[in-house]
């Protein structure tokens, strides 16, 4: 197995996508196969092309620890937002969320919970395509 | 107190030949005065000198701490001897002080038994021969009359580092009250003033079943009143049962009500009636000390040390640019040793509007103390109300033609607060560094102002003189209720309520007030420097202080950037 995820990431950085330290992290996908009839012979598949994955990742930082978690909203005009994730963890710094809209700007604010109210938003941030 | 007298009592010689000058002890007001000469040699100086605390950044570290729910600190406010022992000056500083003046010629000398200051008088010469600077008379274009020091003070360097400054060198600041009498109002009292009854109505204290009771509220004064008032107040008004004020006097001030139209007994009396109107089972400390600029400190100095009262109203202040920055900075030492002691303290924002100078209207200026970063500036709104008299709404109270209103702005002096911060917009008007007032606001117009009862009558006056006791009275029965459940009293509110005033809570718990003008700043949605976050709908913003767990603060400083992976 360890050889066959080795393999996988020699691939990934032949591609298009720029290879990277955190291309290590990747899990593999599972294998495909042609072999239908049951025969579970060592042949090894070669895995299909992967779309990458658009993300936008975050940090901030907590005002102090008076927070059950963190509300992360997001906007395409900077105006409307709506709620992209709950992070239930009242000392995180950050999260990585799909990015919804790649070709386009973006506007992410963030807010901490508790079961007593949500605070004011973080400035708002603003990404471009 | 420790008393220093003849000079065979000195151990300690001065034999420096070099000396330190201690900046920033003229107002910036002396810098357009016309010098007239020399003072009345014969004149007495009475100066009050605060000794250094110890440890500042520690302490303002502290203070923090103590604010931030679920800190290990959080509430754990310090006892005056805790903070004298930590922060505080040493007996070596006093002893020091008190022997460079005596050596001077001073005479009275006395140091409090805390150490946080030392007390002294003397004639001209003295003071002029010990300081390195001569006092003279200046006039303001305005045509104030006041001395001041012709430079700053110089001492030996072993001094300069013993002390904060020294108190009594000007007679710029002295110290007005904010009440303003009016004619009629809006209220079912005599002249139309609201009751007790009417604006506990209005802001939903009379849902609050919390009375003051086993609480201690304390009033800063500069002049004395009639207790007779205060009875006839409590009859009238049906408040049974009152305690009746307890008076402290400092500085040799008799208690006695001075007399005229300057006089600030109204404000005293109203004072005691309107903490009392909100919670009829406080025990309220009238402290009260002659308006000079020793009395001043001295009685603010007392407040702290005695740690009486957790909750604290001043209603007296003086435009910034009439202290010298070594003032202020004496006080926001007091303010801080409060802070840590967990005293809440409000403050009149003034009724000059934007304009806090009388003598310079045209002139941008906050009110001190209000502007000062551990006090809690209390802003002026005119109240409307529905028949029945509940709550309808509230804009700025300003009045062009009187040139009055609630008192806001940016200080020239300190810096913008951690809670503060983003809070400064071109919409409001405000400041991206500097401090801004007023925190919160109160119902202060005088054309809908309060019932009181004052030198023998009914009347009706205004101002934020009246906004600044009832939110202190208020924050008497957040404290009762608190200790009731085993929470600590709120402290210094400011990090509170802003913490409050921006969450969620906000709408519930604020008469956000989006209307008018304070002569200058608009009043916005969210905060604004006519009103601050807004007057409060009592029984919500009551039940957000009580909770064990407050709305969380907003974090900062968020990143990102888009990945593809």
């Amino acid at each position: 197995m360890a050889f066959f995820r080795l393999s996988f990431i020699v691939l990934l950085c032949g591609a298009s996508v720029a290879c990277s330290k955190s291309n290590t992290t990747l899990t593999a996908p599972a294998p495909t196969t042609s072999n239908t009839g049951g025969n579970s012979g060592g042949t090894t598949a070669t895995p299909a092309p992967t779309t990458p994955t658009p993300k936008i990742s975050l940090t901030w930082k907590p005002a102090d620890a008076g927070q059950d978690g963190f509300d992360v909203e997001g906007s395409s005009d900077g105006t409307t937002f709506t709620l992209l994730q709950k992070v239930a963890d009242p000392a995180a710094t950050g999260a990585t969320i799909a990015d919804p809209s790649p070709s386009q700007k973006y506007y992410i604010r963030v807010r901490a919970y508790n079961s007593a109210g949500l605070s004011a938003f973080t400035a708002v941030l603003q990404l471009e395509p | 107190m420790r008393t220093w007298g003849s000079l065979s009592q000195i151990t300690l010689l001065f034999i420096s030949i070099s000396a330190s000058a201690l900046p920033a002890h003229r107002p910036p007001r002396m810098a357009a005065s016309k010098d007239l000469g020399h003072v009345d040699p014969g004149m007495s100086v009475h100066v009050l000198i605060p000794l250094a605390v110890h440890n500042a950044d520690q302490l303002a570290n502290l203070i923090t701490r103590q604010h931030i729910p679920g800190d290990a600190l959080y509430g754990e406010f310090l006892t005056p001897s805790e903070f004298s022992a930590t922060f505080g000056p040493t007996p070596d500083d006093a002893a020091a002080v008190a022997q460079y003046l005596s050596l001077n010629g001073f005479t009275n000398i006395v140091a409090d038994p805390s150490n946080a200051y030392v007390l002294a008088e003397a004639e001209v010469p003295q003071v002029e021969h010990a300081l390195s600077l001569e006092l003279h008379n200046y006039q303001t274009p305005e045509g104030l009359m006041a001395y001041g020091p012709t430079n700053e003070p110089t001492v030996p360097p072993e001094i300069a580092s013993r002390i904060q400054g020294i108190y009594g060198l000007h007679s710029f600041s002295q110290h007005r009250h904010h009440a303003l009498r009016a004619n009629a109002g809006i209220g079912s009292g005599p002249q139309g003033g609201l009751t007790p009854a009417d604006f506990r109505t209005a802001y939903g204290l009379d849902k609050v079943t919390a009375t003051g009771k086993g609480q201690k509220l304390a009033l800063f004064e500069l002049d004395g009143y009639a207790l007779s008032d205060i009875t006839a107040y409590a009859t009238q008004f049906n408040l049974r049962a009152i305690l009746s004020p307890m008076n402290i006097l400092v500085d040799g001030f008799s208690g006695k009500p001075t007399k005229g139209t300057a006089s600030g007994q109204p404000e005293v009396t109203l004072d005691i009636e309107l903490a009392l109107a909100v919670a009829p089972a406080v025990q309220v400390l009238v402290y009260e000390a002659p308006n000079t600029e020793a009395g001043y400190l001295q009685e603010w100095m007392k407040i702290a040390s005695d740690n009486l009262a957790k909750a604290v109203s001043t209603s007296w202040g003086a435009a910034e640019d009439l202290n010298s920055a070594a003032d202020l900075a004496t006080e926001n030492m007091i303010f801080m040793q409060m802070a840590a002691q967990g005293q809440s303290v409000f403050a009149a924002a003034g009724d000059d509007g934007a304009y806090d100078d009388p003598n310079m209207m045209k002139t941008l200026e906050v009110d001190d103390p209000g502007s000062q970063p551990y006090v809690t500036s209390v802003g002026g709104t005119t109240l409307a109300v529905n028949a029945g008299l509940s709550y309808k709404n509230e804009t700025v109270w300003s009045d062009a033609a009187s040139v009055s209103g609630g008192g806001g702005g940016i200080s020239s002096v300190w810096p913008i607060p951690s809670w503060q911060t983003g809070l400064g917009t071109a919409l409001n008007l405000g400041s991206t560094t500097q401090r801004m007032v007023p925190d919160i606001s109160l119902n202060s117009d005088p054309n809908t102002g309060y019932s009181v009862f004052v030198q023998g009558a009914s009347d009706v006056y205004g101002g934020t003189s009246c906004a600044a006791p009832i939110w202190t009275a208020f924050t008497a029965l957040v404290n009762q209720q608190r200790e009731a459940t085993n929470l600590p009293d709120v402290g210094y509110v400011n990090p509170t309520i802003y913490r409050v005033g921006q969450s969620s809570l906000a709408p519930s718990v604020f008469h956000d007030v989006t209307a008018g003008k304070n002569l200058f700043y608009p009043a916005e949605t969210n905060y604004d420097l006519a009103t601050g976050l807004g007057s409060f709908n009592a029984m919500t913003l009551f039940q957000a202080l009580i909770n064990a767990v407050l709305p969380p603060a907003a974090p900062t400083q968020l990143k990102g950037q888009r990945v593809v992976n």
